[in-house]
């Protein structure tokens, strides 16, 4: 059996003149859970359409459990569940007629009830669709996305919009998709939600994969950071010689961030200067880059080079 | 799971969504009704009109008023499950395109087929139609006018932005297939050169097969002479051929300009 649930090679795609995906490539093994990270445009959306076989590459391949997507549909169509990013429901249907209607052309389908208790919205069988909440067409949207026991399940923002409780809620449902051995791949612009979920992850930006791997090196591309605020000195005042790469030194008013590659050492130097000047270094901290820290930072690079 | 058996999940599900809808569902399942019974109860029914008895013409008329309302409900369909976005979660499921498709036109097309029964039954016992002469002439030439009429909506929904361009769309179309068809006015009262297009309109050639299907007369030469069940169909060979060219111009518009997705700004 294929070990590789997704393939991703050199792919591209654009709309028109806009290259929206330039060039991008990744794998993601069967069980596995791979995170799509990017700002708002950085074509997450773009290449789950491809993959989910909406449209054929503009350049490039892509393989799902071996198969072309748009080629061989009628072998993959019916193992991959989709969550969209943005699609819309029959407003008028109750929610148990929603997933009756789905159902039918279903091969192997859940049983409603158990579609709707995997997303915990049983009790809402009644209700038209309509007049769910927002939290709740989600829900729905991931109960269709399971009811074929899929192999390989697509979730493109399924928690954006949600409470902090309906978020864990579907975290616990994708933990238990995992367990049972499915494949997913998820975009988001949370970054808590990656770190909770995933095993790898990508970040995106500009239709390009600009940092990849599993999350410790991801994090670990980046320097440690010590932090600390003190009034009335400037960057150049530290014992730090200047013009070292494994170390920078940012200044913001009275706050200062030193992101190294030597944080004992570095640390070590700063505290014994401190000392020998009897100063107070304000809120000092030490600490590993947070996902949030490399996204934004990914994101001023690439903007500045762009 | 067949080919057939989700084409008809659709059928289901369409026929389902239509009747929760209401303002929807009155004007897709009555309108037409109303319509055909106010042509059908004019005075005319005794006077021919054009060598054809006034009830029959009317009845043809008011079968006939069912595809431009097909049109409507199609095109409809497609722009609203295209703009919310429903298209794009069907397409995402099992279900193949085709499927998709067949189920919206099977869908419109049984219910003109419920309306064209109410309303053939109606004539009959009230206006003293005749059974028609050729059944299957009637049956050819009813699912011609649903095929012209899907085709069409299929085909112009790609230029049709949202729900109410559709509706607005469907109004000329109704216009032109009630006035430029043969089915409420004849064509020879129209100024001369408006005659020879509107003998090109979609509905026209089903019309004029509708009314030899009926009488069991070829209407185009001027004794209208009586034809058997075989020749009908071959002096109904001409307006075949309009009607399969109006099919293949809405499936060469529906290749070039059918979208899935709404357009982005
Ligand atoms: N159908 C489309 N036509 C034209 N441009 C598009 C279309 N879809 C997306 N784009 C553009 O492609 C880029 C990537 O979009 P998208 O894949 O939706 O990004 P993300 O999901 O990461 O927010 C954006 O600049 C967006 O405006
Ligand atoms: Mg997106």
């Amino acid at each position: 059996m294929n070990e590789t649930a997704i393939e991703v090679r050199n792919l591209h795609q654009s709309y028109g003149d806009f290259e929206a995906v330039r060039g991008i490539g990744f794998e993601v093994a069967r069980g596995e859970l791979y995170a799509l990270l990017g700002t708002n445009g950085a074509g997450k959306t773009t290449t789950l359409d491809v993959l989910e076989g909406y449209h054929p590459p503009t350049k490039g391949e892509v393989r799902i459990l071996g198969h072309d997507p748009v080629a061989e549909r009628d072998a993959v169509r019916h193992r991959m569940g989709i969550v969209l990013q943005e699609a819309g429901f029959y407003k008028d249907l109750t929610v148990g007629e929603t997933v009756a209607a789905w159902r039918r052309w279903t091969r192997d389908a859940l049983e409603t009830r158990e579609a709707l208790g995997k997303v915990g919205l049983e009790h809402r069988e009644k209700v038209r669709v309509g007049q769910l909440s927002g939290g709740e067409r989600r829900r729905l949207d991931l109960a269709l996305a399971v009811l074929g026991r899929p192999e390989v399940l697509f979730l493109d923002e399924p928690t954006t919009g949600l409470d902090p409780e309906a978020r864990r809620n579907v975290w616990e449902l994708i933990r238990g998709m995992l367990a049972d051995g499915v494949t997913v791949l998820l975009t988001t612009h949370y970054l808590d939600e990656a770190e909770q979920l995933a095993q790898r992850l990508a970040i995106m930006h500009q239709g390009r994969i600009v940092t990849e791997g599993v999350l410790a090196d991801v994090l670990a591309s980046r320097g440690t950071r010590i932090t600390f605020r003190l009034p009335g000195f400037a960057g150049s005042d530290l014992p730090y010689a200047p013009g070292l790469a494994r170390r920078s030194v940012v200044v913001n008013g009275d706050a200062f961030t030193v992101e190294t590659d030597e944080p004992q050492e570095d640390l070590r130097l700063l505290l014994d200067w401190a000392h020998g000047r009897r100063l107070e270094l304000g809120g000092l901290e030490v600490r590993r880059p947070t996902l949030e820290e490399v996204f934004l930072d990914v994101a001023q690079t690439e903007g500045v080079a762009a | 799971m067949s080919w057939l058996s989700m084409v008809w999940a659709q059928t289901r599900l369409n026929q389902t969504v239509l009747l929760r809808m209401r303002g929807m569902a009155f004007s897709v399942l009555l309108l037409p009704l109303f319509l055909a019974f106010s042509f059908t109860s004019g005075p005319q029914a005794e006077i021919a009109i054009d060598g054809v008895p006034g009830s029959v013409f009317a009845a043809v008329g008011a079968i006939a008023v069912v595809f431009p309302f097909s049109y409507m409900t199609i095109a409809t369909s497609i722009v609203v499950r295209r703009e919310e976005r429903i298209y794009k979660r069907l397409r995402g499921t099992a279900l193949p395109t085709s499927a998709i498709f067949a189920g919206d036109v099977l869908h419109a097309t049984l219910i003109g087929a419920a309306q064209a029964l109410v309303i053939l039954a109606y004539t009959m016992v009230a206006a003293d139609v005749p059974l028609p002469a050729n059944i299957p002439l009637l049956l050819v030439a009813f699912v011609l006018g649903a095929a012209v009429f899907a085709a069409l909506a299929i085909g112009t929904a790609g230029f049709i932005p949202n729900y109410e361009v559709a509706q607005i769309v469907a109004l000329p179309v109704l216009l032109l297939s009630m006035f430029g068809s043969g089915m409420v006015i004849p064509l020879h009262v129209l100024p001369e050169e408006l005659q020879r297009p509107a003998e090109l309109l979609p509905l026209t050639p089903i019309v004029s097969m509708l009314r030899t299907a009926f009488l069991g007369r070829d209407f185009s030469q001027d004794a209208a002479p009586q034809v058997g069940l075989f020749e009908a169909f071959q002096v109904s060979a001409a307006s075949l051929g309009i009607a399969l060219v109006w099919i293949g111009l809405s499936m060469w518009s529906t290749r070039k300009y059918f979208r899935w997705d709404p357009r982005r700004a």
